[in-house]
């Protein structure tokens, strides 16, 4: 039979493409997401009492927010690729995107930390707590309240962000728009699809974020 | 605190350091052990690869995939490789084989190594029916338009370099076919070289009603399959199935598929061996 | 040359190629520079819109922040290249990019400057007025250079957020830095090697911009 490009338009089938697009940009969204904040809380806890990690760590966390993260993305997919992991693109966006989100809570929760005054901490041990307890249940709690909302717009940018991994192979909900605005050729659909979609989860965190920045400020 | 400070810097170095895991065999092993061919395809260029109505992966490059496992008694993945994934994903092992219509260029067998031609591209100008190009020198005052990395840009580049650009002509590079083709049709480039063949496909589809062909471009652009540099065991039997399939008459069985009915195009340059 | 599991680095392409990578770095700091002044521009009547909190001014600056804020930068970008291309309005990749990142910058430092300007009392503003000032006059001379020097840490980091999000342009075929080394690992094949030395110039890139700026605060503000 000989082939033909025919034509195709939209049909009810690229509906399902998409959804498996909006599914991926979830999944790594969210494995990013958990992967960098606790990495970042150790990171930003580590950078906070010991003076060697925050040195050892510092060009770490500068790298990262110098780098865009397109290159960072192909950095390390290349780079894991030559170490042999011959794992999925998904967990190579997990690890890039991880890594950044990793540095930049590094710094939320040292700044969390460091806000908590000291003479909250210096009752908490007279009162007998030991350093882990002191950190578990004063300083933790303390830091989380006034790190909370920048937390939440790293977790906007990683999502934004996110819409890069198809550069590595990964087809996230970006990656599937363009896909389909290959083939089909209804760009404006379909780009509005997408920034529809990013709009819709972003606007509402982040006009949540904004109330709750002004309620600890007061 | 500062024990546990020590055990978590001493695990973080840990895992760098186990995470290589050296593999000697060859792909060709592992293919038959495992049953499953993985080929890494570009599937954003059309006939060559591209996905169907239903977002299914298809073209010469992919039957071409299909061919092999075939061959090797093992089941096909297809596994999409953009351009910057290429290499990492054939060094990772994430991919057995390129099977992407890859120019061999002495630069890129420094790092992966090369069947002789399974493909040959006849390379035509092709340009709006508004733009009154008629001729592949008429290029030189014009926007002008290609791929990033690829042969056609290579062209450009030279000719732009050898005094097109003091006539006038510009060069824009694209990520892919696709997004070449969009930008021809909505006015962003005014001509750009492809393959006759995906040219002829393109005016069959009836998509690209104001693209004309107008003559041919000095370039002969082969493509090989390429698998990884140190893998000579492999290397031999994918040049053993590079000839078969064109001594068996299912190349040209492939190619007309693909690329319309034309005449077959020589996998050969003319006076030389591969 | 060091090997790790059986791939060879091989450094002297790259070096054979750095006048290209550094050409597309000097289309990158273009970009940033012009899409930082662009975005500055639009961004400060913008802050004053939002700041009024009604009128077509303060709706238009929101749907602004908001959109931009809110959306992949990707996405801004292909809004422009391939959504206006659509309706055959063609604008070359650079310009698509240098309109999407200063889209995207006037939208965060919208945002950045109202929290400046919330920082600098009302009765500011009223009394350069009463000194026979007109309103814009009053923001030029009395307003903004306060402003400025209050989020000035803030302002700089988006600054170099702009220049992160130029890379996009190897998404539309621009040779700016990114493209550029695209281009390069393509014929070549050597992605690592290239995608390496690229994160490095990205990095001297955006420390040149933080010190000159530093640099730049200082003389200004003699402090």
């Amino acid at each position: 039979m000989q082939f033909s490009f025919a034509n195709q338009g939209l049909a009810w089938s690229d509906a399902y493409f998409l959804a498996q697009g909006l599914l991926n940009t979830v999944r790594l969204a969210a494995a990013a997401t958990l992967v960098g904040t606790l990495a970042g809380i150790v990171l930003g806890w580590l950078r906070t009492v010991s003076v060697t990690a925050r040195i050892a760590t510092a060009p770490f966390v500068d790298i990262i927010r110098s780098v865009p993260m397109i290159i960072q993305l192909i950095l390390a997919n290349s780079f894991l690729s030559i170490l042999g992991f011959g794992a999925s693109p998904f967990w190579f966006g997990t690890v890039a995107l991880g890594a950044w989100m990793s540095a930049v809570t590094a710094e939320v929760v040292r700044a969390g930390l460091l806000s908590v005054p000291l003479q909250y901490r210096k009752s908490a041990r007279s009162l007998g707590m030991t350093g882990y307890q002191e950190l578990l249940y004063i300083s933790l709690p303390l830091a989380f309240r006034t790190g909370l909302a920048p937390w939440i717009g790293l977790v906007l940018s990683l999502i934004k962000d996110s819409a890069l991994a198809g550069v590595v192979g990964y087809i996230e909900y970006m990656r599937s728009t363009q896909i389909l605005i290959t083939r089909t050729h209804e760009t404006w659909l379909l780009l509005m699809g997408a920034g529809l979609f990013y709009f819709l989860i972003c606007y509402p965190v982040s006009r949540y974020s904004r109330r709750l920045e002004r309620k600890v400020r007061v | 605190m500062r024990t546990i400070v020590k055990a978590l810097l001493a695990t973080a170095v840990a895992t760098l350091t186990l995470a290589g895991q050296v593999h000697a065999e060859s792909a060709l092993d592992t293919i038959i052990k495992n049953k499953k061919l993985r080929c890494g395809i570009m599937l954003d260029s059309p006939p060559a690869g591209f996905r169907d109505s239903n977002n299914e992966p298809d073209g010469y490059d992919v039957t071409y995939c299909k061919d092999m496992a075939k061959a090797l008694g093992a089941e096909p993945e297809i596994i999409e490789t953009p351009s910057p994934d290429r290499i990492p994903a054939l060094v990772s092992n994430r991919i057995d084989v390129l099977i992407a219509s890859t120019t061999p260029t002495p630069a890129r067998a420094l790092t992966v190594a090369f069947t002789q031609p399974y493909t040959n591209n006849v390379m035509a100008v092709v340009t709006r029916k508004d733009t009154g190009i008629a001729q592949y020198s008429d290029l030189a005052s014009k926007k002008l338009g290609g791929v990033v990395g690829t042969t056609p840009e290579q062209l450009f580049k030279d000719e732009l370099g050898k005094g097109w650009q003091g006539k006038g002509a510009t060069y824009t590079g694209f990520a892919s076919d696709a997004e070449t083709f969009m930008a021809l049709q909505q006015g962003k480039i005014d001509a750009i070289v492809i393959n006759v063949a995906v040219f002829n496909a393109l005016s069959q589809s009836g998509q690209f009603p104001e693209f004309v062909m107008a003559g041919l471009a000095p370039l002969a652009d082969f493509g090989s399959i390429a698998v990884n540099r140190d893998d000579q065991q492999f290397l031999n039997w994918a040049r053993v199935f590079v000839f078969t399939q064109v001594s068996n008459g299912r190349w040209a069985e492939v190619y007309h598929k693909y690329y319309g009915n034309g005449p077959l195009p020589p996998l050969t340059a003319e006076g030389i061996n591969f | 040359m060091i090997g790790m599991n059986g791939y060879q680095f091989y450094w002297s392409i790259v070096w054979d190629s750095l006048p290209l990578l550094l050409a597309g770095a000097w289309v990158t700091i273009q970009i940033t520079i012009l899409a930082f002044i662009v975005g500055t521009l639009i961004a400060m009547p913008m802050a004053v819109a939002r700041q009024q909190g009604e009128g077509w001014a303060y709706r238009f600056s929101t749907w602004w922040v908001e959109l931009s804020r809110n959306t992949p930068a990707v996405f801004q970008l292909y809004l422009f290249y391939f959504g206006l291309g659509a309706f055959h309005i063609n604008i070359p990749s650079y310009a698509a990019v240098l309109i999407s990142v200063s889209f995207n910058n006037a939208g965060y430092m919208t945002e950045i400057f109202r929290g400046g300007l919330n920082a600098i009392p009302r009765q500011q503003l009223s009394a350069s007025r009463s000194l026979g000032m007109t309103s814009p006059q009053s923001f030029i001379h009395v307003i903004f250079p306060q402003m400025f020097k209050v989020i000035f840490l803030a302002y700089v980091t988006q600054g170099i957020w702009g220049m992160l999000n130029t890379s996009l342009g190897m998404l539309v075929g621009l040779q700016e830095l990114s493209g550029a080394t695209q281009y390069a690992q393509s014929a070549s094949f050597r992605t690592f090697e290239f995608f390496l030395v690229t994160a490095l110039i990205y990095y001297v890139i955006a420390k040149g911009l933080q010190f000159s700026s530093q640099l730049a605060f200082r003389l200004i503000y003699r402090s």
